[in-house]
């Protein structure tokens, strides 16, 4: 059974599946329609919405909540993602499971609505303070702004780390056919560590603070071993890349524009192909490193290179210097997108 | 043989790293009164085990080395918005929040006032010692005018740094806090009254009647500078001029929770999410070109949903589809722009630079997106749009008496109907003319009336000549 | 009877001031944290209990009653 729904509707759709009990949320242009079904669904299933004053806000009752034992959310858009910062630093510290929403929008500062992939720093490496990462996926298409939302609540649980679903304004206000989940998910039990108000809760406590410099860094290296473990979850895809002379790397809405691009390139006798990330964080370096191995890579987004950094980075981290050296960019801001013409005719300058 | 002791905190403090049983506080601090209190009320109501406290940063933030009940710290500044998620996480719980004078009267203050408001169920134990204590002595917005602390080396001076602030009083001007107090514990007659207090904000929220607020004047010796005694007198002959012990509110007795108004309920995802009509998924059929649409016009004149329709009409016919507007501010009444892309094989980029078929309901429109149109294209044409740039070459205008059609038929607002009337006639949309009319009709599914009255339009404007 | 663990004391001298029958003093002898730790007179006390609740310490403290 498919319904035809924005990405931000398909998000909730995919949030409520996923057995997600609360939602607080400070309304945001483009992120609106996930604030307007989450008002109406939540309640109607029993759950909890709650609109708060601010992000700040949102992010820090999403902490009583999830430290409470319960899977909660909030969405939001750069403005309101910066305001988080502090709050995924805490949630991180104190192994808490949570989703954010970030449908990135254009700025600095007030930008406008239109879409954007600038977030990407702070969504990928942890924006906040202290050593701390989220585990970041970015859909691109409405069924993944419902299965990527369901992937970010086992993340989040399995991981105990706050997930970050990295979507942008387009794709929250593109409506696609989406397949409805085949069942909800049962909800996990988080008794053993959370402050749930019953008598075998009665000891537990949650906390990011270690007064002890020495217990602080073990903590910290106990963290970092589970960003490491996290790298098995890495997702990603290709597609026409096996005989690609040249290879485009995208994610997001980015990778449809991509894909487009590759299949113009064919017709025209290029043997052109695509690698897109699922998660940005952990990056999928090995599945990169075997797409791009002696090949021209073109990294195509919508921000001033931040992913192709990234890219660059990983694929000297997985020993492909030369192709990390020789990453060139086809890139957007503003809220302008990249068009396939542009795409083409810039691959073609690769050749 | 009975005892006076001390009940509700653990017996010895592993926590704070050395096994002792003497707290982190200062000789003689207003926290380690309180905090004796807040132990010995939970444990005698029997609470422990509901009890869930929002611990601050502070002087307060070591309070769960003491107190035998559950714990979550939060940010500083933020243990109001955390206690609001607890205990709607948790409504059976007791959620009881701790916060200082610059967790909650300076960073925290709209958290908690915005908590307040909403009425969240939780109780909030607000210490006014006057000044930020763990972090050394800085003014507070509880701070009293002259009083010096080490950013206010000189005293505090209302002409920088404006006046005390009254939370309690601040609080009262809420409809939903139901019991709002200032007690203090500088001295034996007002330590049993806040003992008092405090009991009750833990009744209150045990039995869920709302949001309470307990301010609790605290001497502070050491940024005082003063010794305990002294501080206490501080506190009642210095700070009790600027904060009255009071209550300020207290609804308690004959306060009955509001409960929520009933809402439609769904049992769970799969009905709430179920439609009428199944549409089964795309099933791909590389035969199938993809083609794209743009649909341009005035806000209001309805080419948005023109383009929902072709959309789901191709989802009919099981065809990959999507459509987005060009939203944004231009969306107010300005000009609008949908684009929908329909294919044999899933869709790559959702952006539509080169439509095949372009749909214009006014000029500005026209102008804009008539140079993008492919090679072999269609333009369809409001008739009343004046053809002021000639199209590329291949393409093939149309004009269209879209709105004149609608008002002739009386439904001034069918424009966009008769333009999906256009398409159909002009077959240029390579989807059937029944999946386009059903897709009419069943865009209409919460007014039937109206989209019979649609289709009737629909068939009208398609067996005109011309 | 009030009992006085010395250990825990921190001397401040709120029990000594709140105390109706003025039976607690500052000891001499000094706690592992060289604290003059306070001391029970040794007469007067009526297990009144207010040194409890005035001392910031858990158990510092405690009073039994007859």
């Amino acid at each position: 059974m498919t319904k035809f729904v924005k990405g931000n509707e398909a998000v909730v759709i995919g949030a409520l599946y996923a057995g997600c009990d609360l939602y607080f949320g400070y309304p945001i242009t483009p992120a609106s329609e996930i604030a307007h079904g989450a008002a109406k669904w939540f309640p109607m299933l029993g759950r909890t919405f709650v609109q708060a004053e601010c992000e700040t806000a949102s992010v820090n009752m999403m902490f009583g909540a999830a430290a409470a034992g319960k899977l909660c959310m909030t969405a939001t858009s750069g403005p309101g993602f910066s305001l988080m910062q502090e709050g995924l630093s805490y949630l991180a510290g104190a192994e808490l499971p949570a989703v954010v929403v970030n449908v990135n929008r254009a700025g600095p500062g007030l930008g406008n609505v239109y879409p954007e992939q600038s977030d990407y720093t702070p969504a990928v490496k942890g924006g906040g303070h202290g050593n701390y990462q989220t585990f970041t996926l970015a859909p691109a298409s409405a069924q993944e702004m419902c299965d990527l939302t369901i992937k970010a609540f086992e993340m989040a649980a399995k991981w105990r780390t706050p997930a970050v679903v990295f979507a942008d304004g387009l794709q929250g206000q593109m409506m696609e056919s989406v397949a409805l989940p085949a069942a909800e998910v049962p909800r996990p039990d988080f008794s053993a560590w959370a402050a749930q108000g019953e008598p075998k809760t009665r000891a537990n406590l949650v906390k990011s603070i270690f007064l002890d410099a020495h217990a602080q860094e073990v903590f910290n290296e106990k963290l970092q071993a589970k960003y490491e473990a996290m790298r098995a979850d890495a997702l990603a895809e290709s597609c026409l890349a096996d005989d690609a002379d040249i290879l485009l790397v995208a994610f997001g809405i980015g990778a449809r524009i991509a894909r487009t691009t590759a299949e113009t390139l064919r017709k025209q006798g290029v043997k052109a192909g695509c690698f897109r990330p699922i998660t940005l964080n952990p990056f999928p370096r090995e599945q990169l490193a075997a797409a791009a191995k002696g090949r021209k890579i073109l990294s195509l987004e919508i921000d001033a290179g931040q992913f192709a950094d990234d890219v660059r980075l990983n694929l000297a981290k997985a020993g492909l210097g030369a192709e990390a050296a020789a990453v060139k960019m086809i890139h957007r801001m503003g809220g302008e997108v990249v068009t396939v013409d542009d795409a083409v005719k810039a691959a073609k300058e690769l050749l | 043989m009975a005892t006076i002791e001390q009940k509700g905190m653990y017996r010895s403090f592993p926590r704070s790293g050395k096994d002792v049983s003497f707290t982190h506080y200062c000789p003689g601090c207003g926290h380690g009164i309180i905090n004796k209190l807040i132990a010995e009320a939970c444990a005698e109501l029997g609470l422990q085990d509901r009890t869930i406290f929002v611990d601050p940063v502070g002087c307060g933030v070591f309070t769960y080395y003491y107190w035998d009940a559950a714990h979550i710290s939060a940010a500083h500044g933020r243990a109001s918005a955390v206690a609001t998620g607890t205990c709607r996480a948790r409504p059976d719980a007791v959620t009881m929040a701790y916060q200082g004078d610059g967790d909650l009267g300076a960073i925290g203050f709209n958290n908690a006032f915005q908590a307040a408001s909403r009425g969240e169920r939780f109780g909030c134990i607000f210490v006014n010692n006057s000044l930020y204590g763990m972090t050394g002595g800085q003014m507070a917005p509880t701070t009293l005018d002259g009083e010096t602390t080490t950013t206010t080396p000189f005293g505090r001076d209302p002409a920088l740094t404006g006046h005390p602030l009254h939370v309690c009083e601040v609080f009262n001007q809420l409809a939903a806090p139901v019991y709002i107090a200032r007690v203090s514990v500088a001295d034996t007659r007002r330590i049993l009254q806040a003992k008092q207090a405090i009991r009750k904000m833990f009744e209150i929220e045990r039995d869920g009647k709302g949001y309470a607020l307990l301010e609790i004047l605290a001497p502070c010796p050491t940024n005082f500078r003063m010794t305990a005694e002294k501080a206490a007198q501080f506190c009642i002959t210095e700070m009790e001029k600027e904060y009255p012990l009071a209550v300020f509110r207290d609804v308690t007795k004959d306060a009955t929770p509001l409960v929520p108004r009933d809402v439609p309920r769904a049992a769970d995802c799969a009905a709430l999410f179920a439609e009428k009509t199944v549409v089964p998924p795309a099933a791909d059929d590389p035969a199938i070109a993809e083609k794209r649409f743009k649909f341009a016009g005035y806000g209001g004149q309805g080419v948005l949903s023109l383009g929902l329709t072709v959309a789901e009409a191709a989802r009919l016919e099981r065809r990959h589809t999507l459509w987005f507007p060009s939203y944004g501010p231009e969306q107010r009444g300005g000009s609008a722009n949908c684009s929908v892309v329909v294919s044999g094989t899933p869709i790559g980029s959702p952006t539509v630079e080169h439509p095949d078929v372009l749909v214009c309901m006014n000029q500005p429109s026209y102008e804009r997106f008539v140079g993008d149109v492919v090679k072999g294209g269609t333009v369809i044409v409001d008739e009343t749009v004046p053809l002021t740039v000639a199209p590329p070459e291949g393409v093939t205008v149309v004009r269209w008496p879209a709105i004149r059609l609608a008002e002739e038929f009386g439904v001034p607002k069918a424009a966009n109907t008769m333009m999906l009337a256009a398409l159909k006639k002009l077959a240029c949309t390579g989807l059937s003319g029944a999946s386009l009319e059903a897709a009419l009709v069943a865009s209409f599914k919460k007014k039937p009336e109206l989209g019979e009255k649609n289709r009737e339009l629909l068939r009208k404007a398609e067996a005109r000549e011309g | 009877m009030v009992q006085i663990d010395k250990e825990n004391c921190k001397a401040c001298g709120r029990c000594v001031a709140a105390c109706p029958k003025k039976c607690l003093a500052l000891g001499d002898e000094f706690n592992a944290m060289g604290i003059r730790a306070v001391k029970y007179t040794g007469a007067g006390c009526v297990s009144c209990g207010l040194c409890f609740y005035n001392c910031p310490e858990p158990y510092a403290i405690k009073v039994v009653k007859e």
